[in-house]
């Protein structure tokens, strides 16, 4: 997977450059990973599916503004996908179904690491995510369900109230807080 | 609200990238971003801080007829092939031109917005309140304050007209009648004296009609056709 990672960063710029060959390999090797999340999120293949085509049109136009700031190349790309995910969302104010019941991803970290794509890679498995696994796990309960929930399937405030039955101020007051904690946590990791 | 308090901003970025914000408080954060350096680094930031959440996501595959109807939407002239191989080799080149076109009107908006924010402050009057007027999502006009003048600078995508204007327009919060600020042009950039009734409504909202040429006769608006939050910087 890292030989392939390496290779991003030069296919997007290929494709910048109007490389549809490079923006191909670009679009083969990270599909499953994109996809991944825009299912998670939109819960409905049809759904998922229009979002990553809307996501793959914007990588291909917005290339060019990809920089080392923005983090990895499949960070950027991902949320492309994810605020296209929240845009659907938000703009069709339901959605085919809930999965209230997140697989929290720090319960289950042996399922994590082995999991492989069906491109044949592994899926990420750095230092960065060591410490997220960590660092969620220092989360209270209500805190990680709460960000998972609204991460991880882009559920508004008033979506995680009424699936959840708990106070908005409440469930706004643990995503602050979860989020605040989660950056104080990673900070101090990837500090140390 | 000053957005670019460093706690502040600290806040509404997460909340973006997370995903709290929605409808009207998403898009004035997006415009914000479009405007300030500042505002993309915190999300950036935000963006690369939460991003191994998204390694532990399962991988699924998509259909193949998701890249087909990419490479038809990218490339419609071209007969590619549609087989899953990364390195076939395009039987038919595209303009570039074609390829390029949509990627330069928003780079043309994005260096309209960013460079208000990169000329010397020390002499240019700080900017104090923004608005973006869309239209479908199609920016048409950038409206900015300082604390003597308005500029409203017209995109490309203003209809121009030859038997109307367009008219902006302060909608008061206390419910009163619009108070007018003047014509506004279908092209280029326009700066007036900034109106004194600014530092007294409580703005709600700037809204733009079509007017018969040379503006509102009544002292109203005829046809409003759209509205923007004034967002104070």
């Amino acid at each position: 997977m890292m030989m392939k990672e390496q290779q991003h960063p030069l296919w997007l710029r290929a494709s910048a450059d109007g490389d549809r060959e490079a923006f191909g390999a670009l679009y083969h090797d990270t599909r499953s990973r994109l996809f991944g999340v825009a299912l998670m999120m939109m819960n409905s293949r049809n759904l998922a599916e229009d979002a990553l085509q809307e996501a793959y049109i914007r990588i291909w136009h917005n290339a060019a503004e990809y920089h080392a700031e923005r983090g990895s190349v499949v960070t950027w790309m991902t949320s492309i996908v994810r605020y296209r995910c929240l845009d659907m969302l938000r703009a069709q104010g339901t959605r085919e179904k809930y999965v209230v019941a997140v697989a929290e991803p720090a319960d289950e970290p042996q399922a994590i690491h082995t999991e492989t794509s069906t491109d044949g890679t592994e899926t990420g498995f750095t230092a960065e995510n060591d410490s997220m696994q960590l660092c969620l796990g220092e989360l209270s309960t209500q805190e990680r369900q709460t960000i998972s929930l609204v991460y991880y399937q882009g559920l508004s405030h008033h979506e995680i109230v009424a699936h959840t039955d708990h106070a908005l101020g409440s469930v706004k007051s643990w995503i602050r807080r979860g989020l605040d904690k989660l950056k104080r946590c990673i900070q101090r990791e990837l500090s140390e | 609200m000053n957005y670019l308090n460093e706690e502040r901003l600290d806040v509404l970025a997460s909340r973006y990238v997370v995903g709290q914000m929605k409808g009207q408080a998403r898009s004035r954060f997006r415009t914000l971003m479009q405007t300030y350096q500042k505002v993309r680094e915190r999300v950036w930031y935000w963006e690369r801080l939460l991003s191994p959440m998204n390694d532990s996501i399962p991988p699924r595959q998509p259909d193949d007829a998701v890249w087909a109807a990419i490479e038809q939407r990218l490339w419609p002239d071209a007969a590619i092939s549609t087989t899953l191989a990364a390195n076939d080799e395009p039987s038919v080149t595209s303009p570039r031109w074609q390829i390029l076109l949509p990627v330069a009107a928003s780079l043309l908006l994005g260096v309209l917005l960013i460079a208000q924010i990169n000329r010397d402050p020390a002499a240019v009057p700080m900017v104090t309140e923004v608005a973006v007027i869309q239209s479908d999502n199609q920016p048409l006009w950038l409206v900015e304050m300082t604390a003597t003048q308005m500029t409203v600078r017209a995109t490309q995508q203003v209809e121009q007209r030859n038997d109307a204007d367009y008219e902006l327009w302060i909608v008061p919060a206390d419910g009163t009648a619009p108070v007018s600020l003047g014509l506004i042009p279908e092209s280029g950039s326009l700066t007036r004296d900034r109106l004194a009734a600014l530092d007294t409504l409580q703005v709600a909202a700037l809204a733009v009609s079509r007017e018969q040429p040379g503006g509102s006769v009544t002292g109203l608006p005829d046809e409003v056709l759209f509205t923007a939050q004034l967002t104070t910087l």
